[in-house]
């Protein structure tokens, strides 16, 4: 039964052990991270809080949170943690949460608090933030660890989501710490000198067994690691190992490539620098020397002198004066001095270039002396006036009478803007930059002093100064006269970097300096490019490891499944098979409580399987404790041993059940099957065998019964032993032909073979020995018959002695008895059998009397029944005792029983068999039965009547199939009396039917007689019609032609005879004529309009009315008419016709617009659907017809409209609205237009009012409508 | 040069002289001859009945021919002078008050240089003419000359 239960899905013990170990050492080294900070900040030792100088330390806070987690961690290391580690762990976690949601929400709004400190008060700042106050980094971190920690708990790891969470708030800090560790790595930490406080370098570490700690809890909850046999972890520690391997190749790399970049770039950025400090260096010193040189031309200058000397001498020289001055001004322009001014030797402005007052500084004139005592020019360095507050660099040259042993006489003095050229030659750099830029230093005792002003501070200039003693200062640096290229901060507190150098042959230092942020900014790009390459790297190295081992377990998960799979289907088949076999199972557990019932069984038990499982078989049975059952179980269980019995279960079951037991660790599993049919027929076989046997041992002939195989006496009747004198014994297990006194009839084997062969022997007259040595007479009859497969021989062996004389009487009956015997003997080798083995036992039921499908009875001499197998039950309702003393007549109906016993009386008295004498019962509930009974005659060795055996069928079902059959083919009959008269009664229609068919055709025929002959007049008229039309076309028009001619001939050539009334008479003929003409012409477009063959053709609508309508136009250009014709416009008709409907319409739109100032006249179609709309007011007097699908064409004008009181007159011929004097026309136009109109099956209606215009909307049927047309 | 005469085919006394004073409006009177009907038509043209001996071989220049004439219609006519070789290619000009369509088309089935319908106005009747008389008389060449 173990086989039926799942297996439970438990995690082997082997790898939960390797992943606590992981967590526990995760947890370890976390924990450890914060106790070395909280020990480095309680020691004052601050190196194991830091890991390091000038980088920050871990937050004491940070320290206890480290510690939190890692015993967090640490406590869910086990596998089925135990409620008080879950408990303990959870209160960890959840108050290291909420600590770091407190200092996150401080973090983030700046506020540093002293209290997270935890009474260690750490003092300081490095990279400009305060230390011991956590990063908002490492809170977010630490809230980020929260969330996988909490999202991962057993409880709620059933779901998904849950451990998704888990696993990307792990990764995502994992990536977190792994960016700010590539930095730390690569030497440039990340969020140094920013306004966040980065976090430590030693949280960063923490950060890395934490995550991977957080992740291996996600994975665990989620099941990553279940699935994998418990001893093959090493696969996923290899991966591991390949991916960790992986990693720290490709970080190694990285880190390598980056240094050697980054010493590369250093190295570039340095030589830049120095290359550019070069350069200014190199530009002062020139700068300077090119001033001292535009001094010499003075210096020592002997004409310069003498002018100067006359000058200074005799100051009202007018003469030397203007030379003196030329030569100061041409100076100042020509070499950009800012100021040239002569001093005399005590100091005293004698002349200058420009013409403003100069003011001397006091540095100058405290210099004259000294200058004029070395006699050498020389430079006064950068100074601040005190009156402009301006600063200036002065050239004093001295001016010395070389004549009189150089005596002074002067100092010249070249003053000097340095905003001109020397400042902006300073400031500029010669590559775009954010903060580089140049000092110039200078050493004043102990102080260094900024000469020019910087780029980040204002007013520096000569006030900036920086005490010498300040040695990490730049600037003092330089000043100390430091050159080379040295990283250090400058004024600003901004570590920068730059080049020192001194300026040669002055006392000028110069800084050329850049902000190390900037110079490196590339470096810090670069070092982004990398970290993302890595981070990529990685991430692909761990996906490609990931799949690897995901493929590999999808592999294991598949075989897994497929294992389950037939796992599920073995269990199926196996049930299948438990529910198939007839057999009822049962399992019963060692306190005799039901485990399993298969449904066979608890069928066979009554009960439903779920009543009986779990329940104590002997609680649930209480009787059956003293079956049975009771005992064989129990003896079974005690020793082992299968038990097998058979017992009788009472009421309600009455079952016989055949029960086997067999015990198992378990219990006892029993297999039991319902014998009860076999125990019945069992107990009836007895019945009928002790029948038989009687009839055996009774008989009064000597009956011998011999296995027809071997020969083997199998039985013989206490007649023949009694006849023959042999005992039973001798009989019994001897092969016949050891018998001698059978030697006559089978002396051998050979003859026994006869026997075998022939089915029936017959030896009328043999001869017998018997014991005592008599020889009787016998009569022997053998007969062969299969018996449960096997021949048997049964020999009748009859003494004729006595009977001789009536042998002949006799021998039916003996038939008979042979007969009865062969039953009997065939019964008892059943029956013999039966008890051998179950399966032959069936087999020898199927064989038996009582399950044939006939009732077999016998009756005694007076009819009544003695015996009657118990398929009467099924047949008439009568269980066989009922039957017993009954005669068959009892139970038929009255006029039956005259009948049958008349003919049975017959039978009877022949004492004849008879066979299927058919006879109705009534069955017990009344319904009649229709038997074919059988029978045979039994006669007593006399030859009295002793009854009849026979054998009674029920044949109801045929007899009333038969009825049936009867009754349909008489319904068939009468279906086709039916049918025959329909036919009658259909050729009588058909008849009347043709009758009218032929009146339908005369009727036909005189129709179309009618047509032709309509139709030829129709002609004739038509013929009329046209000879008419061509007679007026040609005679009617002459006269008038005479008349209009001679008229006018008659002005033109006697017109100035005539008086002026003869004119204006002759004028009245000639219009008279012209209309005659007109009208003429119109009458004869009506009637040709409907003359001749109509055409369908396709009509383009829209180009015709547009022709038309141009021509028009062109015929009166002076006409402003606006007209507009829709396109797409198209209809079958015929196309003369039509362009004469349209021209018509057109032509008295346009005419009747003609008192219009703008006329306007529309072609277009009805909008069919919105009659309110978009179509012109509708009459309802003369409805417009037209199919749905037939355009409807209008045609609207704006013009003098008409009265619709007169619309009827509209259409009849030479019928006008108008006078002719208002618009001319002779009213044909219209009559021709409906006519066409008609003629194409449309429809043509007007609408107007008078002053507004008319619209005349026709529409052409689509369809060749033939009628229509002939009407019209 | 020969002397180019125009035949009117017209029973209308009132056209056929409305017609001359047309022709004699622009100096064309004088070649007019004039007939009846269409048998004397074709007489005149055939020098045969009443016209056998008349004066002047030629045949005319062109044919002036109304369609509604007694005995012999203008259409019979027509046919029967292009069934003729002689006056297979004479120009006749149909000049009838008839617009009808089946004449039209007879006309130029049969071989009708010009279908010419008479204006009832005057005036533009004497330009029909007379633009018929110079086209013909004047300005085309027939087939003969």
């Amino acid at each position: 039964m173990n086989r039926l239960t799942h297996r439970s899905g438990t995690l082997p013990a082997g790898r939960d052990s390797w992943l606590g170990i992981i967590l526990r050492a995760a947890g370890i080294v976390t924990m450890a991270f914060g106790l070395l900070a909280l020990l480095g900040w309680v020691s004052g030792w601050l190196r194991l809080a830091s890991f390091g100088a000038n980088m920050i330390s871990m937050a004491p806070s940070s320290a206890v949170l480290f510690l939190l987690y890692g015993v967090g961690i640490g406590l869910r290391a086990r596998a089925p943690v135990s409620r008080r580690a879950h408990g303990c762990s959870v209160a960890l976690v959840g108050l290291g949460t909420l600590v770091a949601l407190l200092l996150f929400t401080l973090g983030w709004l700046h506020i540093q608090w002293a209290g997270e400190h935890l009474g260690l008060n750490p003092t300081g700042t490095v990279a400009g933030a305060n230390t011991g106050h956590s990063s908002l980094v490492s809170t977010f971190c630490f809230l980020l660890a929260s969330v996988s920690f909490l999202a991962s708990l057993s409880p709620s790891a059933t779901r998904r989501w849950h451990v998704r969470l888990a696993l990307i708030s792990a990764g995502v800090l994992l990536a977190t710490s792994f960016i700010f560790l590539l930095a730390y790595s690569f030497g440039t930490p990340l969020l140094y000198g920013g306004p966040f406080i980065p976090p430590a370098l030693n949280t960063i570490l923490a950060f890395v067994p934490l995550g991977l700690a957080l992740l291996t809890l996600a994975g665990r909850a989620g099941g990553l690691f279940r699935g994998l046999p418990g001893d093959d972890s090493k696969p996923a520690l290899i991966f591991a190992l390949i991916f960790l391997f992986l990693a720290t190749g490709i970080v190694a790399i990285g880190y390598f490539y980056f240094r050697n970049y980054e010493r590369q770039f250093r190295a570039e950025a340095a030589q830049q620098l120095a290359a550019i400090a070069e350069l200014k260096v190199n530009g002062l010193a020139q700068y300077r020397k090119e001033r001292l040189g535009d001094a010499a031309i003075l210096h020592n200058n002997p004409a310069f002198t003498q002018l100067a000397r006359r000058f200074l001498a005799a100051p009202a020289d007018a003469q030397a004066q203007r030379q003196l001055l030329a030569w100061l001004g041409k100076y100042q322009t020509h070499f950009q001095y800012d100021q040239v001014f002569l001093l005399d030797a005590q100091g005293g402005v004698r002349m200058s270039a420009s013409e403003s007052s100069v003011s001397v500084a006091a540095v100058i004139s405290a210099r004259v002396a000294e200058v004029l005592r070395t006699g050498q020019p020389v430079f006064q360095d950068l100074y601040r006036h005190e009156l402009s507050q301006r600063i200036y660099l002065a050239l004093l040259v001295p001016i010395r009478d070389e004549a009189d042993g150089n005596r002074p006489l002067g100092v010249l003095v070249l003053r000097i803007d340095p905003v001109t050229y020397l400042y902006p030659f300073i400031s500029r750099w010669p590559v775009p930059s954010a903060t580089a830029e140049t000092l110039l230093i200078r050493r004043e005792g102990n102080e260094a002093v900024f000469l020019n002003e910087l780029r980040f501070q204002t007013n520096t200039a000569l006030t900036l100064r920086s005490s010498l003693a300040n040695t990490n200062l730049l600037a003092v640096k330089a000043a100390l006269g430091q050159e080379d290229i040295v990283t250090g901060l400058d004024y600003r507190g901004v570590p920068v970097l730059a080049a020192l150098r001194a300026v040669p042959d002055s006392p000028w230092f110069l800084v050329a300096r850049r902000d190390v942020a900037e110079v490196y900014a590339l470096l810090r790009a670069q070092l982004w490019q990398v970290i993302v390459l890595v981070g990529l790297l990685l991430f692909g190295a761990g996906a490609g490891v990931g799949i690897v081992w995901r493929q590999q377990r999808v592999r294991f998960y598949q075989k897994e499944a497929e294992a389950a799979e037939s796992l599920r289907d073995a269990n199926q088949e196996l049930q299948t098979m438990i529910s198939s076999i007839t057999d009822g199972l049962l399992v019963l557990d060692h306190n005799w409580h039901y485990t399993y019932v298969s449904e066979t069984g608890a069928k066979m038990i009554g009960m439903r399987q779920e009543e009986l499982i779990g329940k104590c078989i002997w609680d649930m049975f209480p009787h059956t404790k003293t079956t049975k059952y009771y005992e064989h179980y129990h003896r079974a269980v005690a020793t082992g041993q299968p038990c097998h019995f058979e017992e009788y279960n009472p009421a309600p079951l009455n079952l016989w059940l055949d029960v086997r037991g067999y015990p198992s660790p378990d219990g006892l599993t029993v297999y039991f099957h319902d014998i009860t049919a076999r125990k019945r027929a069992e107990a009836e076989l007895a019945a009928s065998e002790i029948r038989y046997r009687g009839l055996f041992e009774s008989a009064q002939e000597g009956i011998l019964i011999i296995e027809s195989e071997t020969g083997m006496v199998l039985d013989v009747n206490p007649f023949l032993i009694g006849l023959l004198g042999f005992s039973h014994e001798q009989f019994l297990g001897k092969k016949i032909w050891e018998l001698g006194f059978f030697k006559d009839i089978v002396a051998n084997q050979d003859n026994f073979a006869e026997l075998q062969r022939k089915q029936y022997l017959r030896y009328e007259d043999l001869a017998l020995e018997t014991s005592d040595g008599r020889r009787i007479p016998v009569e022997f009859i053998s007969n062969v018959s299969l018996v449960n497969q096997q021949k048997v021989i049964q020999c009748s062996i009859r003494d004729i002695t006595k009977h001789r004389q009536a042998e002949d009487a006799l021998r039916q009956s003996r038939q008979a008895a042979l007969n009865l015997m062969k039953d009997a003997v065939a019964a008892r080798n059943r029956s013999e059998q039966m008890s051998q083995s179950l399966r032959e036992s069936e087999e020898r039921y199927r064989s038996l009397v009582e399950t044939t499908f006939d009732w077999v009875w016998e009756v005694d001499a007076q009819g009544r029944y003695t015996y009657a197998s118990p398929r009467v039950w099924d047949m008439l309702g009568y269980r066989p005792e009922e039957m017993l003393g009954r005669t068959p007549f009892d139970l038929m109906p009255e006029d039956e029983v005259r009948r049958v016993q008349a003919v049975f009386a017959q039978i009877a008295a022949r004492r004849e068999p008879f066979a299927v004498l058919e006879n109705t019962s009534r069955h017990r509930d009344g319904r009649l039965v229709v038997l074919e009974t059988s029978g045979t005659p039994i006669l007593s060795p006399e030859g009295t009547l002793l009854g009849y055996r026979g054998m009674d069928r029920d044949i109801t079902e045929r007899k009333q199939a038969e009825e049936t059959l009867l009754q349909s083919r008489q319904a068939a009959l009468n279906l086709m009396a039916d049918a025959v008269e329909a036919r009658d009664r259909s050729e009588q229609m058909s008849q009347a039917l043709r009758a009218s068919e032929e009146e339908i055709r005369e009727l036909n025929r005189s129709l179309e007689q009618r047509v032709v002959e309509r139709t030829a007049e129709l002609q004739a008229a038509n013929l009329e019609l046209n000879a008419f039309a061509y007679a007026v076309s040609h005679d009617l028009r002459q006269p008038l032609r005479a008349m209009n001619g001679f008229s006018q001939a008659l002005v033109e050539d006697f017109g100035a005879a005539l008086p002026g009334a003869a004119h204006e008479f002759l004028n009245h003929i000639i219009q008279a004529s012209h209309r005659m003409g007109e009208l003429i012409d119109g009458l004869l477009r009506l009637s040709r309009s409907t003359r001749g063959e109509l055409r369908r053709d396709a009509v383009d609508i829209s180009t015709l009315a547009a022709r038309l309508l141009g021509e028009l136009t062109a015929a009166e250009p002076e006409r402003r008419v606006a007209w507009t014709v829709a396109s797409g416009l198209t209809a079958r008709g015929d196309e003369h016709m039509i362009e004469v409907v349209l021209a018509n319409l057109l032509g008295n739109a346009w005419k009747y617009t003609a008192r219009q100032p703008v006329a306007k006249i529309e072609v277009g179609v009805m909008d069919q659907c919105c009659d309110g709309v978009a179509a012109p007011a509708q009459n309802a007097n003369t409805p417009i017809l037209h199919h749905s699908n037939t355009p409807v064409f209008f045609v609207r004008d704006n013009g003098a409209g008409f009265d619709m009181k007169h619309a009827a007159k509209l259409f009849q011929p030479f019928q006008r609205l108008h006078r002719e004097d208002e618009f001319p026309g002779i009213g044909i136009g219209l009559a021709t237009v409906q006519r066409i109109v008609y003629r194409h099956g449309g429809t043509i209606r007007a609408t107007a009012a008078p002053g507004q215009g008319a619209t005349f909307s026709f529409s052409l049927s689509a369809s060749d409508d033939k009628n229509k047309e002939q009407q019209l | 040069m020969k002397k180019k005469t125009i035949l009117l085919v017209e029973d209308t006394q009132q056209d056929e002289l409305l017609i001359l004073r047309t022709l004699n409006k622009i100096n064309l009177g004088n070649g007019l001859d004039v007939v009846r009907d269409g048998q004397q038509a074709l007489d005149y043209v055939f020098r045969e009945g009443e016209f056998a001996g008349r004066a002047g071989t030629d045949l005319p220049t062109v044919v002036l021919l109304d369609v509604n004439l007694p005995r012999v219609s203008g259409l019979e006519v027509l046919e029967r002078l292009r069934a003729d070789p002689r006056t297979r290619l004479l120009p006749i000009v149909i000049l009838t008050s008839s617009d009808e369509e089946q004449d039209r088309l007879r006309s130029y089935e049969n071989g009708a240089n010009s279908f010419v319908r008479k204006p009832l106005d005057f005036a533009e009747l004497a330009e029909t003419v007379a633009r018929l008389g110079i086209y013909w008389l004047a300005t085309n060449e027939s087939p003969q000359g």
